[in-house]
């Protein structure tokens, strides 16, 4: 690459983003400014934003590698990434949340809930769980965008975790989420249209639609032996039904994702930022068509790249990344496009990244500012306390992020992304559907779902889960064995078993005992039929 | 069919395109629709929006 061209290009962007930002400071005058944007998003904003922060690099490059690996069955996640992450959502939860959250004047996610119920501990028993366990999944955005620069300028990788982190907070601290969702839309845009070439490009170059497939279905000869142990059966076929890669696909990275993003903290409050449902359905629209062309091109390249590897090097996609499918995308990027396109490509994994990143320490500060600290309610000499609180609790998460990105293991990013979605639809997705759709629900039902959720995480991830159980090691400390259970039970996504029973406590404990506040629960649902 | 034996694939595939149509057509369907807010949502808005400007103008230096 052409360093003059590279500065300058990054340079430009830069400029665009600060720019951005900078009209999200100046328009920011108020609390509802700062963590709704004034209930005033433009519908193309709220949807380039929704869509820009839900996909990052770990989407991109983390699960694009792992679509290198596994294949094509992780099209599933995209079917679930627009059914659920753009039509159910929008269309079934969003226009309840966005009323709701105005009837409650609730400015963020645990807000939302906390006030729904009166329960100042969900609120913060809301906060302090996504303060603490968001950095895991900003780490993995951050390292996705770090690797990206790392394989394709050759800047060593803490130096872009270190000037990402900055880079991002600055503008986050200062223009609050309508600097947030500005900069997401111009990053989207970018993303869109970069993520448009390349499948345009990899179609094209492998002769086609139908003759690429037809070539990636010739290669399962090829599939190495350790996976073939685990059920791979070919990249355009499913894993054997059952099989451990089964769990781990369908579980893990299709359930665990496409469900957990119904109750994700940085993107349901996009809901809240609207005027109206007709902002929603227009953001459907866009949403829908951007999450295609985004996840859905990274899985077909992901999964594409093995032939194009094996036409030009004789090798598959996860032999030239040398066992590490993180750097598959990066590698394929740097050797199969034009050098052109790398500079775009630099340009949709910064926006990616970016875009996610600024939502994520966003929410991580106000998740301690507003959710564990003020819970709203301050007193008018304790406002700017709130402030200071929220602007240190997004620096204590960067500097989270930044430790987390420099131990976490390699090939960690859709796994890292996998636990928080996964963690966030456990616990929090059976008391936010039924705070939204059920009168009946009480306080201590929503109490014992979200902890029932939690806890059973939790144990699934110290005892169960092989992956996570064996890191941890407190399985091993306590019963010499790294997991309680062996076979498919160490590849079984604890979302499975944690969901479930998130469920069955918030609806049985909610029937056994009286709705607690029947005043807010008729002023919450003022306007919802 | 498109090069792709496996069913289970070449659903997801098929899928991923009839999904985002139809995220496409509802949204267009539905482009002009709902943008009206009722008496009661107005009135809601008004009441928060108050409500803050209200303690924004107590507080010295306001929320940034």
């Amino acid at each position: 690459m052409n360093l003059f061209y590279l500065v300058v290009i990054i340079v430009l962007y830069l400029s665009l983003v600060a720019f951005m930002g900078y009209r999200g400071f100046r328009k920011t005058k108020n609390t509802t400014d700062y963590m709704l944007g004034g209930r005033r998003i433009h519908p193309f904003v709220m949807a380039m934003s929704y869509g820009a922060t839900f996909i990052s690099t770990s989407a991109i490059v983390g699960f694009g590698g792992s679509a290198a690996l596994f294949g094509m069955s992780l099209l599933w996640l995209t079917v679930c990434n627009i059914g659920v992450g753009v039509l159910i959502a929008f269309i079934v939860f969003g226009k309840r949340t966005r009323r709701m959250g105005l009837n409650l004047n609730a400015h963020t996610f645990p807000e939302l809930l906390g006030r729904r119920l009166d329960s100042p501990f969900i609120q913060r028993f809301m906060g302090l769980i996504i303060f603490l366990v968001m950095p895991l999944y900003t780490a993995a955005v951050l390292i996705g965008v770090s690797r990206i620069l790392e394989g394709l300028l050759g800047v060593p990788y803490l130096y872009s975790v270190v000037i990402f982190s900055v880079l991002v907070s600055a503008y986050v601290i200062m223009g609050g989420l309508k600097g947030v969702m500005y900069t997401d839309a111009l990053q989207g845009s970018l993303m869109f249209a970069g993520m448009a070439v390349l499948l345009i490009f990899i179609y094209t170059t492998l002769g086609g639609v139908t003759t690429a497939h037809q070539s990636l279905t010739e290669l399962a000869h090829l599939v190495p032996e350790n996976l073939k142990a685990m059920g791979h059966q070919g990249w355009t076929a499913g894993p054997a039904a059952g099989s451990h890669l089964w769990w781990i696909v369908y579980s893990s990275l299709v359930l665990g994702v496409g469900i957990g993003v119904l109750a994700q903290p940085q993107l349901v409050v996009r809901f809240m930022t609207v005027r109206s449902d007709q902002e929603l359905n227009r953001a459907v629209f866009i949403g829908a068509v951007f999450i295609m062309m985004t996840v859905g091109t990274s899985f077909v390249v992901g999964a594409l790249s093995n032939v194009y590897f094996i036409n030009t090097s004789g090798k598959i996609a996860i032999q030239m990344a040398e066992g590490n499918s993180d750097k598959i995308i990066p590698l394929f990027i740097g050797s199969a496009m034009p050098s052109w396109f790398g500079y775009i490509f630099m340009l949709v994994i910064l926006s990616a990244g970016m875009s996610t990143l600024s939502s994520q320490f966003h929410t991580i500060g106000t998740s301690i500012g507003r959710d564990f600290y003020s819970l709203g309610r301050v007193r008018k000499n304790e406002k700017t306390r709130e402030v200071l609180i929220t602007r240190g609790g997004i620096i204590i998460g960067i500097l989270a992020t930044v430790l987390l990105s420099i131990v976490m293991e390699a090939g960690i990013i859709a796994r890292a992304t996998a636990i928080f979605f996964g963690l966030m639809a456990s616990s929090f997705l059976a008391p936010y559907v039924a705070a939204l759709y059920w009168k009946r629900l009480t306080r201590k039902g929503a109490v014992a779902g979200i902890l029932a959720g939690v806890v059973v995480s939790a144990f699934c991830f110290l005892f169960l889960h092989g992956s996570e159980a064996a890191v941890f090691g407190v399985c091993k400390a306590l019963t010499g064995k790294t997991t309680l259970l062996g076979g498919v039970w160490t590849s079984v996504d604890p979302l499975v078993i944690a969901l479930p029973v998130s469920v069955i406590f918030t609806v049985l404990v909610s029937l056994l005992t009286k709705v607690e506040n029947s005043d807010t629960v008729k002023k919450s649902f003022k306007g919802i039929s | 069919m498109l090069g792709i034996p496996d069913v289970s694939v070449l659903l997801a595939y098929i899928l991923v395109i009839a999904l985002t149509l139809f995220g496409a057509v509802y949204g267009f369907i539905k482009w002009n629709k709902d943008g009206d807010l009722s008496e009661e949502e107005l009135e809601t808005e008004k009441f928060w929006m108050e409500e803050e400007t209200e303690l924004e103008e107590e507080v010295d230096g306001g929320m940034v």
